[in-house]
C-alpha cells in the first residue's frame, strides 16, 4: 500500500534520507524507530507530498505521490503529533469540516457523533470548543477524521508521546482494529514497548538510512531494546 | 476529482473561513472600521458637493437679478428718467461689457462629485466674465486655508486609495502564516485540497465582506440622496467605479497571497506588506510627483508677470492719446444721454477696452504654454502611473467625480473662448458708439457649459481598471502557481 | 551599562536586513529631496529677485504718463522663498508667489504652484520634513517593535535579568540603540543640509538659519523620541511581537495618516472657511457701505462717483474712496486670515493624540513656510500698494485736479516715480516663528515626557510572565 523505493532527500549539504526503501502492506503496522533527526518525519512528509524526493519514488496504493497528489491524499489519513484544530469551533464542527474536505460529502450529525465515539471522545465533549480540549482529546478528533476518511493507509507521527498509559493503550487498540480492517499503518515512535506490542514490523533509522528492518514477532522486548541502543551508540 | 468537486471544496472552505473570521471577531471589527470611514468619507464628499452646488445657484441667481436690474435701469435711462455716469450706465456698451452685466461662466458638479473631492477645493467653479485681461481674472482661486490644502481631505477617494489596502493587509497578512503557526495547515494539507483552493476560498470571504461595504454602501447611499445619479450614464460610471474598487482590492489580496506563499512568519509578512503599502501608496506617488515636476516643469510665473507688465506698459503707450483725452462728462451732462441710438463712449473706457484686448493677444502664447505644460504633465503621469495602482485608482476616481484637472482645464478653455466671444460681441458697439437697447441687453451672449464627452471619461477609467486588474491577476496567478511549493509547517 | 546594551542592540540591528533596506531607502529619499529642493530653490530665488529688480526698473523708466495709468500698470512683487523651504516646503505649493499691486484692488497672491501641477501634487511633496514626519517613525516601529517582546520570546530576556541589569539601564540602553539607528540614517542628509546652509547663505542669514535649524532639531528630536519610547513601551507591555507590531502600526497609520486629515475636517467644521462668493459679496457690501458714508461726509453725495462730482475733485475722490476701503479690506481679510489661524490652532489640540500635527505646524513655522509668515508678506505687499496709491493720489490732487476737464492730460514723470520706494521685504527672524509656535513645541515636549513615563512604567512591571 505504502511504498518508498530508493528514496533520497537532500537539503542542501544535509542528506536527510539516503536510498531508503520501505513497503507497508495492507494490515501491516509498521513502526519506525530512530533518534531525533534520523529522517522519520521527513519520510512521512514525503508520503504526504509536503516534500518532494531528490531521487526515488514514493507511492501510495501504486500511485506516484508526485503525479497524483490529491488522489493519494484521499487514500491516506494523517494524525500528527500535535493535532491542531480550529479553537473557536467545537470538536464536532472541526470533524464536520475536515471530513467534508476529505470525502466531499456532508456527514450527518448522528454519523459525526458516531465517529467521535468510535474514536473514544466522550459524548458530552463533542460540542465543546476545541480550545478547551486536552492533547488526548484532540488526538481523538484526529482519529475520528481518519475514520471518517475510510482511508486505506494511516500515517502517524509520535502518536503516544504525551499520553498517559491508559490513553496510550486505548490508542494501540484502535491501531489493531485498523490493521484488522486491512489498513496499512506507518507510525514513527520512540515508544519501544508499544512498537513491539502493537506493531507487526519494526524499522530502525539512523542518519537517514534504514539500518534494521524486522518482524516484531521475531524479537523479544529486551532484545529489541538492546538492538536499538546498539545502533544508536555505534 | 473533476471540476465540480473542487468547486464544492471551495464553497466548503468559504463557509468555514467565514465562520472562523466571525467567531474570532476580526472580520466584524474590520468591517465596522471600514463602514465608519466610508460613511465619513462620503459625508465629506457630499458636503463639499452641496457647497459647490449652492455657490453655482447663488451665482446664477445673482446673474439673473443683475440682468433684471440692468433692463429696468436701461429703460429708465432711455426714457430720460435717469442720468448716470458712464461707468454705471447700462446703455454704455463699455460699461455693460464690464462687471455691470454680472455675467459669469459656471461649471456644474458632475452627478458623482461626492465620490472624490479631487481638485475642486482649489479650482474655482465660476469666473466673472468681463472684458478685462485674462491674466487679471483667470487666476483667481477658491479661498481655502492652505494648511487644509496641504493636509488633504478625508473623502471617499482617500479611504479607498489609502485606508482600504491597510484593511486588506489587516485581513490578509496571515492568510497562510496563521494556519501554519497554529498548526492547522498541516491538518488541512493532509486532506485532498490544494493550497491554491485554500487561498482562493479565504480571499473570497474577505473580498465579499469588504466589497459589500466599500462598494454597495456608498453607491446605495448616493443613489438615495442624489436623484441625478439615477440615469443610465451615471449608472455605467458607478459600475466602473465598482469595478475599479474591486480590482484594486483584488490587487492587494493578490500581494498578500504572494507574500504568504513564501512561507514566512506572520510578523514578517506584516512587515513586508506594510513596506509594500508604504512604497506603492506613500513613496512612489510622491517620487513621481517630483519626477514629473522636474522633467516637465511649469513655465516660470515670474516670466509671465514680467511679460504682462511689459505688455501692459506697451498698450498704455499705444493708446496714450485715448487715455489722456478730455473727460467732460461731469461738467456736461448732455454728453451722457443716448441720442438716436448712439451714446458717447468715453475715450478712457474705449482705451481700456482696447488695451486689455491687446494685452490678451500678446500674452496668449505664453498662457497657452502653461496649459500645454499641464497637459504634458498629465500625459506623463498617465504613462508612468502603471508603477503604482494607487495613482491609477486616484486618477480614475477624480475622473469619475468630475473633479480632475482635465475637466477644470476644459472649463478654463471654454471660459476663455466665451471671453473672446463676449469681447467680440461688444467690440463693434464700443468702436461705433452704439447704445445698448433693451433687446440687446436681453440677448447678450449666454454661457453654456459643454460637458466633456462621456466616452472620454469612460475610456480613461476603463484602461486604468484593466491595468489594475491585469496586475492583480498577474500577482494572484503567480501566488497560486507558487503555492504548491509553499511550506506547510 | 546602558551603553553596553545600546552597543549590542546596534550591532544586532545593523546585521538585520530591516535596517539596511529601510535605511538605504530613507537616505536615498532624503538626499534626492534635498538635491531637487536645492536646485529648485536657487532657481526660483534668482528668478524672483531678478524679476523684482526688473520690475522696479520698469517702474522707474515708464516715461511720462498720467499717474492713474501708472497705478493701473502697477508693480509686481515676488515673495522670496525662505532658505529652509528646502527642509520643509510647508504651504508654499498652495499659496501664491506673486502679487500685482494695482490701484483699487487688494489682490491676493496669485499663481499657486499647485495649480500648475496635476492631481498627483495632492499626494504630497517629497521633502526631508515629510520623510522625518512619516517614514522615520515607521522605521523606528519596524526595527523596534520586538525590542523587548523579541527578547522575551527568544528567552534572552530571562538571561539579561538574571545578570542583575537595572531596569533603567535596560530602557536607556534600548532607547539609545534605536536612537543611534535613526541618527545613522539621518546623518548623511543632515550633513549635506548643514553644508548647504552654511555655504550658500550670507552671514546675516546664516545665523538666523542656524538658530532655526537648531530649534527644528529640537522639535524633531522630541517627536522621534516620542516614537522611540512609545515603541519600547508597547514592546514591553504586549504579550507577543506580532501584537506589538499590529498595535504600533495601527497607531502609526492613525496618527500620521488619518489624524491630520480628520483634524483638518474638524477644524473646518468648527470655524468654516467662507467660499469665495460669500467673501466677495461681503467685501463688496462693506466697501459700498463704507464708501457711501465717506462720500457723503466729504462730498455730500449719496452715491459713489455721482455724476454731479466735478472732475476737479477726481483726485480727491480717489483718495477718499481708497481710504474708506482700507479699513474694510483690513477687517475682511483680517477676519479671513484670523479664521485660518483659528482653524490651525484648533487642529494643534489633536497634537495631544497625534504628535505629527503639532510637529507639522512647528516645522513649517521654523522653516519659514507657514501661514503666519505668508500673512506677514501679504501685509507688507499691501502696505506697499497703499504707499503707491497715497503718493499717486497726493500728486493728482496737487497737479491734475486743478486742470478740470483736462484732468487726464496731466502727465507725471520720473521725479514722481522715484518717490515710490523700492519694495524691500525682509523675511521675519526666528523670534517671529518661535512666538507663534512655542505652544507646539511645548506640546511635543509634553508628549515626549508622557511616552518616557509610559516606557518606564512598562519596563518596571514584572517582565517575565
Amino acid at each position: 500500500m505504502l511504498n518508498a523505493i530508493e528514496v533520497t532527500k537532500q537539503f542542501g549539504a544535509n542528506r536527510a534520507l539516503d536510498k531508503v526503501s520501505i513497503s507497508v502492506a495492507p494490515g501491516d503496522i509498521y513502526c519506525l524507530l530512530g533518534a531525533n533527526g534520523a529522517g522519520k518525519t521527513t519520510l512521512v512528509n514525503l508520503f504526504l507530498n509536503f516534500l518532494q524526493p531528490t531521487s526515488g519514488t514514493v507511492q501510495v496504493g501504486k500511485l506516484d505521490v508526485l503525479h497524483h497528489p490529491l488522489e493519494t491524499k484521499r487514500l491516506l489519513a494523517y494524525i500528527p503529533e500535535q493535532v491542531t484544530l480550529y479553537g473557536v469551533l467545537s470538536g464536532l464542527e472541526n470533524l464536520a469540516f475536515f471530513s467534508s474536505l476529505a470525502t466531499g460529502d456532508r456527514l450527518s450529525r448522528p454519523r459525526l457523533l458516531e465517529l467521535l465515539e468510535a474514536a473514544g471522545l466522550p459524548r458530552r465533549a463533542a460540542d465543546d470548543k476545541v480550545e478547551t480540549y486536552s492533547k488526548g482529546m484532540r488526538q481523538k478528533v484526529g482519529i475520528a477524521i481518519a475514520l471518517a476518511k475510510n482511508a486505506k493507509a494511516l500515517l502517524l507521527d509520535e502518536p503516544t508521546s504525551g499520553l498517559d498509559p491508559s490513553a496510550a493503550s486505548e490508542f494501540s487498540e484502535l491501531l489493531v482494529k485498523a490493521s484488522n480492517d486491512r489498513v496499512a499503518v506507518l507510525t514513527t515512535t520512540h515508544d519501544l514497548f508499544h512498537a513491539k506490542q502493537t506493531g507487526t514490523r519494526i524499522g530502525i533509522m539512523k542518519h537517514g538510512c534504514l539500518v534494521e528492518e524486522l518482524r516484531s514477532e521475531d524479537i523479544s522486548h529486551a532484545d529489541l531494546e538492546a538492538l536499538y541502543l546498539k545502533h544508536m551508540k555505534s | 476529482m473533476s471540476a465540480p468537486g473542487s468547486l464544492s471544496t471551495l464553497w466548503l472552505i468559504v463557509r468555514h473561513e467565514a465562520r472562523i473570521l466571525i467567531a474570532d471577531r476580526t472580520l466584524p471589527l474590520v468591517c465596522c472600521v471600514l463602514a465608519l470611514m466610508i460613511g465619513y468619507g462620503l459625508f465629506v464628499g457630499l458636503a463639499q458637493a452641496t457647497l459647490r452646488d449652492r455657490m453655482v445657484t447663488e451665482v446664477l441667481k445673482h446673474e439673473q437679478e443683475t440682468q433684471e436690474k440692468n433692463i429696468r435701469t436701461l429703460q429708465s435711462v432711455l426714457t430720460g428718467k435717469e442720468t448716470l455716469v458712464p461707468f454705471s450706465n447700462p446703455a454704455n456698451p463699455a460699461a455693460l461689457a464690464g462687471s455691470l452685466s454680472g455675467r459669469h461662466s459656471t461649471i456644474p458638479n458632475a452627478p458623482l462629485a461626492a465620490l472624490a473631492i479631487g481638485q475642486s477645493d482649489m479650482m474655482p467653479n465660476y469666473y466673472r466674465i468681463t472684458y478685462l485681461s485674462k491674466v487679471q481674472f483667470m487666476y483667481d482661486t477658491e479661498i481655502e486655508n492652505p494648511w487644509n490644502l496641504l493636509s488633504g481631505h478625508f473623502d471617499l477617494a482617500f479611504v479607498i486609495v489609502f485606508v482600504l489596502p491597510l484593511l486588506v493587509i489587516t485581513l490578509g497578512y496571515n492568510l497562510l502564516s496563521a494556519e501554519r503557526e497554529q498548526g492547522t495547515l498541516r491538518m488541512l494539507c493532509s486532506q485532498p485540497v490544494t493550497i491554491a483552493t485554500l487561498l482562493t476560498g479565504k480571499i473570497i470571504v474577505r473580498m465579499l465582506a469588504l466589497m459589500a461595504i466599500a462598494v454597495v454602501l456608498p453607491l446605495t447611499a448616493l443613489l438615495v440622496i442624489r436623484p441625478e445619479t439615477r440615469d443610465a450614464g451615471q449608472l455605467l460610471l458607478m459600475l466602473s467605479w465598482s469595478g475599479l474598487v474591486t480590482a484594486y482590492t483584488l490587487f492587494w489580496f493578490g500581494a498578500a497571497a504572494l507574500v504568504n506563499v513564501t512561507g514566512r512568519s506572520s510578523s514578517t509578512n506584516a512587515l513586508i506588506m506594510v513596506a509594500i503599502w508604504t512604497l506603492l501608496v506613500l513613496i512612489l506617488p510622491v517620487m513621481m510627483n517630483l519626477i514629473v515636476s522636474v522633467t516637465s516643469p511649469a513655465p516660470s510665473r515670474t516670466e509671465l508677470a514680467s511679460r504682462t507688465r511689459a505688455v501692459t506698459a506697451e498698450s498704455l503707450r499705444e493708446y496714450e492719446d485715448l487715455y489722456s483725452a478730455d473727460y467732460r462728462y461731469a461738467t456736461d451732462p448732455e454728453a451722457l444721454l443716448v441720442k438716436d441710438g448712439h451714446i458717447e463712449v468715453p475715450s478712457r473706457m474705449r482705451a481700456f477696452f482696447l488695451a486689455k484686448r491687446k494685452v490678451d493677444e500678446q500674452v496668449e502664447p505664453l498662457l497657452k504654454r502653461f496649459d500645454q505644460q499641464l497637459l504634458q504633465q498629465q500625459t506623463l503621469v498617465d504613462r508612468m502611473s502603471f508603477l503604482s495602482p494607487a495613482i491609477l485608482v486616484n486618477e480614475a476616481m477624480n475622473s469619475i467625480s468630475g473633479n480632475d484637472s482635465r475637466r477644470y482645464l476644459a472649463f478654463k478653455n471654454q471660459t476663455e473662448a466665451f471671453h473672446n466671444l463676449w469681447r467680440a460681441h461688444f467690440s463693434p458697439k464700443i468702436m461705433e458708439d452704439r447704445a445698448m437697447t433693451t433687446h440687446d441687453v436681453a440677448s447678450l451672449p449666454q454661457w453654456h457649459w459643454a460637458e466633456i464627452p462621456a466616452g472620454e471619461t469612460n475610456w480613461s477609467i476603463a484602461w486604468r481598471t484593466a491595468l489594475i486588474l491585469a496586475l492583480a491577476l498577474a500577482i494572484g496567478g503567480l501566488a497560486l502557481a507558487r503555492s504548491q511549493h509553499s511550506p506547510k509547517g | 551599562m546602558f551603553a553596553i546594551i545600546a552597543a549590542k542592540d546596534l550591532r544586532e540591528l545593523t546585521r538585520d536586513g530591516r535596517l539596511l533596506w529601510a535605511g538605504v531607502l530613507v537616505v536615498v529619499l532624503m538626499l534626492t529631496a534635498i538635491a531637487v529642493g536645492w536646485n529648485r530653490h536657487s532657481q526660483v530665488s534668482n528668478e524672483r529677485s531678478a524679476g523684482q529688480a526688473l520690475d522696479y526698473d520698469a517702474w522707474l523708466g515708464q516715461g511720462y504718463r498720467h499717474p492713474h495709468n501708472a497705478a493701473e500698470q502697477g508693480m509686481h512683487v515676488f515673495k522670496p522663498e525662505p532658505p529652509l523651504a528646502i527642509v520643509d516646503p510647508g504651504i508654499e505649493p498652495f499659496v501664491g508667489s506673486t502679487v500685482w499691486l494695482q490701484a483699487h484692488r487688494q489682490s491676493e497672491l496669485k499663481f499657486r504652484p499647485a495649480q500648475d501641477a496635476t492631481g498627483l501634487q495632492r499626494f504630497g511633496t517629497l521633502s526631508p520634513a515629510w520623510v522625518l514626519q512619516v517614514l522615520i517613525p515607521l522605521l523606528v516601529i519596524v526595527i523596534g517593535f520586538n525590542a523587548m517582546s523579541g527578547e522575551r520570546e527568544r528567552g534572552t530576556l530571562r538571561q539579561l535579568l538574571s545578570l542583575g541589569v537595572p531596569v533603567r539601564s535596560l530602557l536607556l540602553g534600548k532607547a539609545l540603540g534605536l536612537a543611534s539607528c535613526v541618527a545613522i540614517v539621518i546623518a548623511p542628509a543632515g550633513l549635506v543640509l548643514a553644508i548647504i546652509a552654511v555655504a550658500s547663505l550670507s552671514p546675516g542669514e546664516r545665523l538666523d538659519a542656524v538658530y532655526r535649524l537648531t530649534w527644528l532639531v529640537a522639535g524633531y528630536a522630541l517627536y522621534l523620541g516620542f516614537f522611540i519610547f512609545l515603541t519600547l513601551a508597547v514592546s514591553a507591555l504586549v504579550r507577543s511581537s506580532r501584537a506589538a507590531l499590529v498595535l504600533l502600526l495601527g497607531f502609526w497609520v492613525a496618527a500620521t495618516l488619518i489624524a491630520p486629515r480628520s483634524a483638518s475636517e474638524a477644524a473646518n467644521m468648527l470655524y468654516p472657511t467662507p467660499s469665495r462668493l460669500e467673501f466677495d459679496q461681503h467685501l463688496a457690501h462693506d466697501m459700498g457701505a463704507a464708501a457711501g458714508e465717506s462720500w457723503l461726509a466729504n462730498f455730500g453725495v449719496r452715491t459713489q462717483w455721482d455724476p454731479s462730482l466735478p472732475l476737479s475733485k477726481w483726485g480727491a475722490a480717489l483718495k477718499v474712496d481708497d481710504e474708506a476701503g482700507y479699513g474694510v479690506l483690513d477687517k475682511n481679510f483680517g477676519s479671513l486670515w484670523d479664521t485660518f489661524e483659528r482653524q490651525q490652532r484648533a487642529q494643534q489640540w489633536i497634537g495631544l493624540v497625534a504628535p505629527v500635527v503639532a510637529l507639522r505646524g512647528f516645522s513649517m513655522g521654523l522653516a519659514g513656510t507657514d501661514f503666519a509668515q505668508h500673512r506677514d508678506f501679504s501685509t507688507a505687499a499691501e502696505a506697499q500698494r497703499r504707499t503707491i496709491q497715497d503718493i499717486i493720489s497726493k500728486d493728482l490732487i496737487e497737479h491734475a485736479d486743478p486742470l478740470g476737464n483736462a484732468h487726464f492730460t496731466y502727465k507725471a514723470g520720473p521725479e514722481l516715480w522715484v518717490t515710490v520706494p523700492r519694495f524691500n521685504y525682509q523675511l521675519p527672524p526666528v523670534s517671529f516663528a518661535l512666538a507663534h509656535h512655542w505652544p507646539s513645541l511645548a506640546l511635543l515636549a509634553v508628549m515626549f515626557c508622557l511616552s518616557v513615563a509610559l516606557a518606564r512604567y512598562a519596563f518596571s512591571r514584572p517582565l517575565m510572565r
